[in-house]
């Protein structure tokens, strides 16, 4: 494989853990209708959580676990004062606690690297020994496993008699509750496993590329995924993935057009300008995604 | 290092901290009333507003003051300009409160990289100095002074205008109740692009003056964006008087909260969790804001 199919499978992986993001909002926001602006932020709590135990030891499988805990249970919190607001406090609450998380992460040197972050994390999957090409395969291979086992959780949560409930309470929260459901507990639950599966995306992610960074968890990553969500079609399962493709797409395209044609710009900056004029263009011409909402489709008992 | 300070002192710096906040917030908490989403782009004006008065004042060299009086002409215009090419659209186009966060959130991303990609990765200072001096006990800077002046002009004008002139009465009309307005023959379209001016303005005039103070870099904005919201939800959405309020408390609760966490050993980074803690609370315990409080009314939540 030339060095352009490596990075493009490279890509391929990112996208899928991407993927495993937007699925998390999909839920959040797309079937619940939570919007959720600091997806980065427990996405950062389950990367650091795992980062940390891994670099000092434990097992992979206890640091994804512990990641999908802590990633949770952050999540169950700051469900406590968020889903009892107005949709907009609910997205001022998030954003605000995940630059709040990436300003520890960065002052946080003795536990959490400081600015430099972690590094030297081991791969959960280690075929370098055979081959980087062969390491690459197994990686993606791994990732589309990881996708299809969350893509099975989703599915079951949303078309269970729980994922019945949220529906009903995006469409309208008063019939919702008029009918005797919890809607505030319904929301928690979602905000918890929604952040559990961010936090499991950031553990495997983090093993995927060996470090972690508070570079890597700014507000303009929240934005991608958000893009993700909404290209693909919000209330979908596999929406997220087609997002996560195109928009990685974008980005190592961004960096192969800096490379190839030389273009006079840093392509860091090319691609979040990228990024916010595709929000601001999607929203206003697209703004329905490219799937859509499919039947709910009950689980027989 | 503790840095030991006199409680005078402690407080100076939060009541030029609370200035700053202030002009940073009382853009952000009219849109808001009025265009009923929070504008998250807000922020990145207050550093565009300090960059064009750089340009003004060390690159075409016509002096700090007059720089600034540009940069604030020049960023209220483009504040307009982007409420009326973009944020015009989407609303007639019926976006969602989701669709209208995120193109803002957009937008402010967009700008920032724009500012990253132009600016490079280097600080940039004012040539201008200012002299300090000494009152009583208490350590000032001219520029310190101007902050505060800067804030009760803004706040006084915004007040008075709001009150006793035809426009911003038919604004706070608007602002109330667009449907009832816009019957009174209120035209809805030009006093949107008035606030959206206002706002750039006074982003200008306070990232000019925080950027004299430290530095100028594109995360400028960034770096009072959680002040920034907690301000207008502690204060009230739309409460000119209340965030004025809102971001004295929120600049002494800092100041004094950097004294703490200095003795306490802790970077005074962590000055951030006190205005994410202020903004949880308020949600929490007083969503209305001071104003609710102050006036005295009931404030509808729609």
């Amino acid at each position: 494989m030339t060095n352009i199919d490596l990075f493009i499978l490279d890509g391929l992986i990112t996208a899928g853990y991407f993927a495993i993001l937007a699925l998390s909002l999909n839920i959040e926001y797309g079937y619940s209708g939570l919007i959720d602006f600091g997806k980065a932020a427990f996405f950062a709590l389950g990367a650091y959580t795992s980062a940390i135990l891994t670099t000092t030891g434990y097992p992979a499988v206890i640091a994804v676990l512990m990641a999908m805990a802590v990633a949770g249970l952050g999540g169950l919190a700051i469900s406590i004062p968020a889903i009892r607001v107005r949709s907009d406090y609910l997205a001022i609450i998030t954003l605000v606690f995940a630059e709040t998380i990436r300003v520890i992460l960065k002052n946080e040197s003795w536990i959490a690297g400081g600015v430099l972050g972690i590094r030297g994390i081991p791969p959960m999957i280690d075929l370098r020994g055979i081959s980087y090409e062969a390491h690459l395969a197994g990686q993606a291979f791994f990732v589309l496993i990881l996708f299809t086992i969350f893509a099975i959780v989703g599915w079951l949560l949303t078309n269970s008699p729980f994922g019945r409930i949220l529906r009903a309470i995006r469409e309208d929260e008063l019939a919702s509750s008029v009918y005797g459901k919890y809607n505030t507990a319904a929301k928690a639950v979602v905000f918890g496993v929604a952040s559990a599966m961010a936090g499991a995306a950031g553990s495997f992610y983090s093993q995927y590329v060996g470090f972690v960074s508070p570079d890597l968890f700014i507000l303009a990553i929240t934005l991608q995924i958000w893009i993700m969500s909404i290209l693909g079609g919000p209330a979908t399962i596999l929406g997220g993935l087609a997002g996560a493709v195109l928009v990685t797409s974008i980005n190592r395209g961004t960096r192969i057009l800096k490379d190839y044609l030389n273009l006079p710009l840093d392509a860091n900056n090319l691609m979040f300008i990228l990024t916010g004029a595709l929000l601001v263009l999607v929203v206003t011409f697209k703004p329905t995604g490219i799937l859509k909402e499919g039947r709910i489709r009950s689980v027989r008992r | 290092m503790a840095i030991e300070l006199s409680i005078l002192q402690t407080v100076a710096n939060g009541l030029i901290t609370g200035s700053i906040y202030f002009l940073a917030a009382v853009g952000l908490t009219l849109q808001y009333q009025l265009m009923k989403f929070p504008n998250l782009s807000h922020a990145e004006f207050f550093a565009i507003g300090a960059f064009i008065t750089y340009f003004f004042a060390d690159v075409i060299r016509i002096g700090f003051g007059p720089g600034l009086a540009l940069s604030m002409l020049l960023t209220g215009a483009l504040a307009a300009v982007i409420y009326l090419t973009v944020f015009r659209s989407l609303i007639s186009r019926g976006a969602s409160l989701l669709h209208l966060i995120i193109a803002s959130a957009g937008l402010g991303v967009l700008l920032r990289y724009l500012m990253w990609e132009i600016a490079g990765r280097k600080s940039y200072f004012f040539t201008q100095q200012f002299t300090p001096f000494d009152l009583g006990p208490v350590r000032l800077t001219t520029l310190w002074l101007a902050m505060i002046i800067a804030a009760v002009a803004a706040v006084v004008s915004i007040i008075l205008f709001l009150n006793m002139t035809r426009l911003g009465k038919a604004l706070r009309g608007l602002a109330s109740n667009p449907v009832l307005a816009r019957l009174s023959g209120i035209r809805s379209g030009t006093f949107i692009v008035f606030v959206w001016m206002l706002a750039g303005m006074m982003a200008a005039l306070g990232g000019t003056l925080r950027a004299a103070d430290t530095r100028i870099i594109p995360e400028l904005g960034v770096e009072v964006l959680i002040p920034m919201f907690a301000v207008s939800i502690l204060g009230g959405i739309g409460s000119v008087s209340g965030a004025f309020t809102a971001a004295y408390i929120l600049g002494l609760a800092e100041s004094f909260g950097v004294v703490a966490l200095s003795r306490l050993g802790l970077s005074t980074e962590y000055k951030a969790l006190i205005a994410f803690a202020a903004l949880v609370a308020t949600i929490i315990v007083l969503p209305t804001g001071l104003s609710s409080v102050i006036s005295r009314e009931r404030v509808r939540r729609d």
